[in-house]
């Protein structure tokens, strides 16, 4: 299988204004993510995934050590061309939607396609399967502040997904949701993961977890531990996954 | 809570929000100093003492009076987007357990110390500049001589108690805007979404009509003293419609270019349209109010400054001679005495005179009716004329103008000049004398002013004395209902070849020259004598102080716009900074973030300063034909000190642009950002 995403002794460390305290937000990581893999993050807070997603992300910058993104090494890419790398290969969702309010649903959907200069009926064409599939069709031309969470979220998954991202990253992407909408986006994942869609996402819910297909566990800066889905069910997952919290917590306290 | 505590809270406020408290301080400081200026000088013994220094004391009265309100508006205004910007600590403070009383305590506090500095320092650099305006204001009215420094204790305390009392408006203001919400309110406010703008098309195209009859107004007005009246009616029109275009039309424009699919989704508009369309129904009334502020200061300054310059030559224009004479109802024998007494007074005094201008002449008010004839008795309701009428032997004889052409005039003919620019083959009069007009008048030949009434102005000239008697007749029938014959009145104009000082005595002596004649004198006669020396004081006074007190306020005004500028950039930066963080997530690169919001300050900011700069092209006509009301009859002049003013003003303005919008990138770009780290 093909890897999308190479982490390779990737360390982060956070020195703040004067000089004072260093911060070590990631220690050593070292992953691997293949194409159409679904993969979790989990950890406590402060435990360093949101750092590892946004370096991911190339919205920061590693102290050592490389991310390697379809065979391109992050670092090797010039500031200016980050942002259009990230465009053209990433697909973000985050916990609180990161919607712009001055735009409609389908211009914020459209957002990335208008940047990168494709035509309207390009861009029509990319959003119409892509709505309906997302249950937002009704709602396009609507404002964030009119619609729910859920569909905020999804509106957010389709700006995510319109521009064929190689990697969607999801930073908390149930943190905002009641436990329906919650349910209707994990299985809106699983089923973009089933067409093919790799997926990372960063999370504190077992549940959100217990539906990825690999859950990498960072503590201290450092991926501590990974559980494979393998064959099993959900609910097996779910129990594994919190197993492993509880040893992870439990461990702590001992120190 | 302590007193003390109230302070401390207070003092740290100010000092973490300085970026938004320093430019209201500063702003604060200046308008107490121009107060206290403006003050000083109406009450300025030096200055009310010179020559013209009464009229310059109502004046700068007058001065005072706008300088106090204004930045009472002013000043409130200003202060509402700090209480706006810091609602939200407000409504930390009552989560965390503070009391509305405790609030209000820590806001008196503030208020105390920002009234109290700006008070302090504004009167510290009002009383160090007073000695500094002073002298620019005597050396504008040509006097030069040293006074004492001093400081006016009655005006220090009205400064402080007008003051006083606009601060405590200003928190009784605050106070009341933090009553009415509770502290969840406070705390949410500004996350709470916002709805779309809907362009309102129908008041969008009331603006644009309204603008448009206020410049057909402008621009068709001929009469300066009618100008005066539309011209209220006209600036009203173009406020009312600027508002309108600002608030409701940019909003249509914007909603219009959305649905251009093509124009829209394209790279470079996405984001300026559709962020545009917020700002302007937020900023669409603060915009417009800076478009008219901005239209007062072009207007104001451009007018003060042309009048000034022009002073000497609008002095000439009103009084055209240092000695001007007339003497009316009179015969002929006064007319001798008098033409004698000026020949010796000026033969006693050794003084020569030149450009003399002398004739007889007719003067009255006459309505023109339907068929263009003039009537005197018609008189009340319409537009009068004022009749000129002068024997063409004084009129050939005169020195002044072009040299003459064409021959003396027969019976019945006559030349004629209309101020309003009119051609009549004949000019009839309503008792039936009537003429044919061979030529037109040279205007010049007889030193007829250009003054207010221009328009109305007709000059005739006659060919026989006995023309003139018989209007004199006529007229003197129809108004004062007496048959008896009428002297014809006379005009005598000269120079004087001696300094102001000679000009001035003998002004005096001449103007007193018929109380001494002894002979009879006819009934209704009048004598009366003038000159441009007597006035220059009171006119170069009034253009002084005029100048003067447009260009501090002006100046005053000047600086209004640029705080208002500068927090809306402020405000703005606020609420773009998660905007662009997001854009930034999206994939944007800072170069296009930039190019984005760029294009819409650049819209935002100088949106005003085009539409002032119209708004002055289209006020042009009328004002200089107003300035024909103050005698200034140079329009290059004025043309001159427009684009002056205009071109002053935009570089002003540019550098607060720069100013400003760098401190809107600092804002936005606080996010964290890996081009920062």
């Amino acid at each position: 299988m093909m890897k999308i995403l190479e982490v390779r002794n990737l360390k982060k460390i956070y020195t703040t204004r004067f000089g004072g305290n260093r911060v070590t937000a990631l220690e050593n990581v070292n992953f691997e993510v293949e194409a159409g893999e679904y993969v979790a993050i989990m950890g406590e807070s402060g435990s360093g995934k949101t750092t590892l997603l946004n370096i991911v992300a190339s919205l920061d910058r590693p102290t050592s050590g490389s991310v390697i993104l379809s065979g391109i090494d992050l670092g090797s890419v010039k500031d200016k061309d980050i942002a259009v790398f990230r465009r053209d290969h990433l697909g973000f969702v985050f916990q609180d939607f990161n919607l712009l309010d001055s735009f409609s649903v389908r211009d914020n959907i459209f957002l990335p396609l208008v940047l990168s200069g494709k035509r309207y009926a390009e861009m029509e064409k990319r959003l119409t399967p892509l709505a309906f599939q997302l249950g937002i069709g009704d709602v396009l031309s609507k404002f964030p502040y009119e619609i729910s969470g859920g569909q905020k979220q999804r509106a957010a998954v389709a700006r995510a997904m319109i521009t064929e991202p190689q990697l969607l990253l999801a930073d908390e992407p149930t943190g905002a949701l009641d436990s329906r909408s919650s349910e209707e986006l994990l299985r809106l994942f699983a089923e973009l993961n089933g067409r093919g869609q790799t997926i990372l996402m960063v999370t504190h819910s077992a549940k959100a977890a217990s539906r990825a297909g690999r859950v990498l566990f960072i503590k201290d800066g450092i991926v501590f531990h990974q559980i494979y889905r393998g064959n099993c069910r959900d609910e097996e997952m779910y129990q594994r996954i919190s197993d492993t919290l509880t040893v992870i917590a439990t461990e702590g306290q001992g120190k | 809570m302590k007193p003390m505590l109230y302070l401390r809270l207070a003092a740290g406020n100010i000092r973490k929000n300085r970026k938004i408290y320093f430019p209201y301080l500063l702003t604060c400081v200046c308008m107490v100093a121009i107060f206290y200026i403006l003050g000083f000088l109406a009450k300025d013994p030096d200055v009310i003492e010179m020559r013209g220094g009464r009229t310059l004391e109502t004046i700068l009265g007058f001065g005072v009076v706008v300088i106090a309100v204004f930045s009472a508006l002013f000043l409130f205004y200003t202060n509402s987007f700090l209480v706006k910007r810091r609602r939200k600590e407000m409504g930390l403070y009552s989560v965390l357990g503070m009391g509305k009383r405790h609030i209000a305590g820590v806001m008196l506090c503030e208020n105390i110390m920002i009234g109290f500095l700006g008070v302090l320092f504004g009167l510290g650099g009002g009383i160090l500049l007073s000695k500094l305006s002073q002298m620019c204001l005597l050396r504008l009215m040509g006097n030069i001589a040293p006074f004492p420094f001093y400081v006016n204790i009655r005006i220090m305390l009205l400064t402080v108690a007008v003051y006083g009392a606009v601060f405590l408006l200003i928190y009784l203001s605050s106070l009341r805007k933090l009553g009415t919400a509770s502290p969840l309110e406070l705390l949410r406010e500004s996350s709470a979404g916002e709805k779309e703008p809907k362009g309102n098309l129908p008041i969008a195209l009331l603006g644009l009509a309204l603008v448009a009859v206020g410049y057909w107004l402008a621009l068709t007005v001929k009469d300066p003293i009618e100008a005066m009246a539309w011209f209220f009616a006209a600036v009203i029109l173009v406020i009312l419609g600027t508002y309108c275009c600002f608030i409701a039309g940019s909003v249509s424009f914007l909603r219009l270019l959305k649905r251009n699919r093509r124009y829209y989704y394209s790279p470079k508009h996405f984001i300026p349209v559709s962020g545009m369309t917020y700002r302007m129904k937020r900023n669409g009334a603060g915009l417009a109010s800076i478009c008219i502020l901005s239209t007062m200061v072009l207007v104001t300054l451009s007018s003060v400054t042309s009048l000034y310059i022009g002073k000497t030559d609008s002095l000439r224009a009103r009084y055209p001679r240092h000695i001007i004479m007339e003497l009316k109802g009179a015969d002929e024998k006064m007319w001798e005495y008098l033409d004698l007494s000026v020949g010796q007074t000026l033969d006693r005094c050794g003084v020569k005179s030149k450009g003399r201008c002398f004739y007889r002449y007719f003067q009255g008010y006459a309505a023109m009716n339907e068929d263009g004839i003039l009537d005197f008795s018609r008189m009340g309701h319409q537009t009068l004329f004022r009749i000129t009428a002068v024997p063409y032997r004084d009129y050939a004889a005169a020195e002044q103008g072009a040299p003459l052409t064409g021959r003396p005039l027969e019976e019945g003919e006559a030349l004629v000049f209309f101020g309003n620019g009119e051609e009549q083959k004949t000019v009839t009069f309503a008792d039936g004398q009537r003429y044919t007009v061979v030529g037109e008048a040279d205007r010049q030949r007889v030193l007829l002013t250009s003054g207010a009434d221009f328009e109305g102005q007709i000059l005739l000239v006659l060919p026989d004395d006995g023309d003139i008697d018989a209007l004199l007749d006529s007229y003197a029938e129809e108004i004062f209902d007496d048959a008896t014959p009428r002297n014809p009145n006379r005009y005598l104009a000269f120079d004087l070849d001696a300094p102001q000082q000679t000009r001035l005595e003998i002004l005096n002596l001449l103007s007193s020259v018929m109380e001494e004649y002894d002979g009879e004198t006819s009934g209704g006669y009048s004598y009366y004598t003038t000159g441009s020396d007597w006035n220059e004081a009171d006119f170069f006074g009034n253009y002084a102080g005029l100048f003067f007190i447009g260009v501090l306020l002006g100046a005053a005004f000047v600086f209004a716009t640029i705080l208002i500028m500068y927090y809306k950039q402020i405000t703005e930066g606020y609420e773009d900074q998660s905007r662009f963080d997001i854009m930034r997530r999206v994939g944007m690169t800072r170069r296009e973030i930039r190019a984005a919001v760029n294009s819409q300050v650049i819209a935002v900011f100088f949106l005003p300063l085009l539409a002032a700069g119209v708004h002055m092209a289209f006020a042009f006509p009328m004002i200089s034909r107003m300035l024909r009301l103050f005698d200034l009859i140079n329009v290059r002049l004025f043309l001159f000190t427009s684009v002056l003013s205009f071109l002053f003003f935009a570089v002003f303005y540019v550098a607060v642009y720069l100013i400003t919008s760098r401190a809107y990138y600092g804002i936005v770009s606080a996010a964290p950002d890996r081009g920062t780290a």
